[in-house]
């Protein structure tokens, strides 16, 4: 009985699931408002369902079991999107290579609304990607932070639509030009990468440490008694940092918190480079860069790392004191 | 002929250097806790130390204290005297030592003491030995 019924679903779903699976190869890329009052500001079509931005807000919507339709000069879907305040619903439809026009009702404003959408202009329909990627992807949500700070537009991103490549040269320049050379890539979703630069210990201003990268207390330098008695009776702290670079137009929110060997494993675990099909991805609208910054402090050589929760630094002093950009391409 | 030595005497000295040792490492060490040298891990530190030096000095002090004066005096070999006050001495030299020359060291201050059992062990072994022949002993009949 229950193999009928499950056959019978099947079935059921099989024109439907279809036509919905080819609405969405044709809506396929990234969608922006030819109208800037028009709240609904981004949409985001894969292959898995549609994506928008609403109010600030980025949510998953799904797709109606019977809402799809493909014809030769037509295509629509109607997807319910779970907004704070209820659920919005929109109607996409888009003709032949025309713009997309979406209608849709806010939950808080029980009127019709119509927005144009188009591509991007830079943005060409993005090639197809098939996750994974070649590189893993980057915990979602990242794990909890000591400090966050979203960069500066122009320092990393320039403009919407760039290739992800152009994005990520500019990151490795800076981390080069800080003596960072070694770091692990990410893939945030299809359209997004992380960088997670190498651990270093750093001083108590930010600044990499003689023994820059490396997680163990060298001994004392000895030279007379002084250092002696302070090396006797002084503990011997130490402070680290890991540096990651989120590029994505997803809201970053914390996760839970990570302790110094998640963050390491993060360190370790990446690919070296951005794979040449994430490379000419294009950033999408509203996408940014986010630095991360993951500080760990033990008091004495024998106590275990602890994340610090609430560091005396900032992000820019962080950045500029790790040699990544001058402090005041840094300020907003 | 043996040469001799008073009980009362030899228990006096060796106490002396048992108490004056033990209590320069102990004020070392609490002078290292106070300026946070173990950091979070001084319980550790302090569980090395108590073990290491108070068991012997109990046995010190409880019979230095406790025991009454014995006529005639007793006597004890130098030379079993001797051997008792050079194993104390070097075995609580050696606890100074574990304290002073970690500086010098690659290990870290826990990792040492944890690593000084090694060397503090045995000589404890006699040391204490020593220590009981002259302040355990029964009085020879």
């Amino acid at each position: 009985m229950r193999t009928r019924i499950a056959a019978a679903a099947v079935v059921s779903c099989l024109l439907p699931c279809l036509v919905r699976s080819q609405t969405l190869e044709r809506l396929r890329g990234v969608w922006v408002p030819t109208d800037d009052r028009v709240r609904l500001r981004t949409i985001r079509v894969t292959a898995a369902g549609v994506d928008i931005a609403w109010d600030g807000f980025r949510v998953t919507c799904a797709p109606s079991e019977t809402g799809s339709r493909v014809t030769q000069e037509i295509e629509s879907i109607v997807v319910r999107c779970q907004i704070p305040g209820g659920v919005l619903q929109v109607a996409l439809m888009r003709t032949a290579d025309g713009p997309l026009v979406a209608h849709f009702v806010a939950p808080d404003d029980q009127t019709l609304q119509v927005g144009v959408f188009r591509r991007p202009p830079t943005a060409e329909r993005p090639p197809v990607i098939s996750l994974p990627t070649g590189i893993p992807q980057f915990p979602w949500p990242p794990p909890a932070w000591t400090l966050r700070s979203v960069l500066p537009s122009g320092l990393v991103v320039t403009r919407e639509g760039e290739p992800l490549g152009d994005v990520f040269d500019r990151l490795r320049s800076a981390m080069h030009r800080g003596g960072i050379h070694e770091y692990s890539v990410y893939a945030v979703g299809a359209d997004g990468f992380a960088v997670v630069a190498r651990l270093e210990a750093i001083d108590d201003e930010g600044r990499p440490s003689e023994d820059r990268w490396s997680t163990n207390v060298s001994p004392p330098r000895i030279f007379g008694i002084g250092d002696y008695i302070r090396a006797l009776f002084s503990a011997r702290p130490g402070r680290y940092r890991i540096i990651a670079f989120v590029v994505t137009a997803l809201a970053v929110t914390a996760g839970p918190a990570a302790d110094r060997e998640t963050i390491l494993r993060l360190w370790r675990s990446g690919a070296g480079d951005l794979p040449e099909q994430v490379r000419v991805v294009p950033l999408p609208p509203s996408g940014r860069c986010e630095a991360l910054v993951y500080e760990f402090f033990r008091p004495s050589q024998d106590d275990p790392p602890q994340q610090v929760r609430d560091s005396r630094l900032t992000t820019p002093l962080h950045l500029a004191r790790a040699g990544l950009w001058p402090l005041e391409k840094l300020m907003p | 002929m043996t040469r001799t030595i008073d009980v009362a005497a030899a228990q006096g000295r060796l106490a002396l250097i048992w108490i004056t040792g033990a209590s320069a490492v102990g004020l070392l060490l609490l002078v290292q806790t106070l300026a946070g040298k173990y950091g979070g891990q001084t319980e550790r530190a302090w569980a090395w130390f108590v073990p290491t030096v108070v068991p012997t000095l109990t046995v010190i002090m409880t019979t230095w204290f406790e025991t009454r004066p014995m006529e005639p005096p007793q006597q004890v070999e130098v030379r079993a005297f001797r051997v008792a006050l050079g194993v104390s001495a070097v075995y609580l030299s050696l606890v100074a030592i574990t304290l002073l020359a970690q500086p010098f060291t690659a290990w870290s201050p826990i990792e040492l003491i944890t690593l000084s059992h090694l060397w503090l062990g045995p000589v404890q072994g006699l040391a204490g030995y020593g220590v009981a022949k002259l302040f355990a002993s029964k009085p020879s009949e």
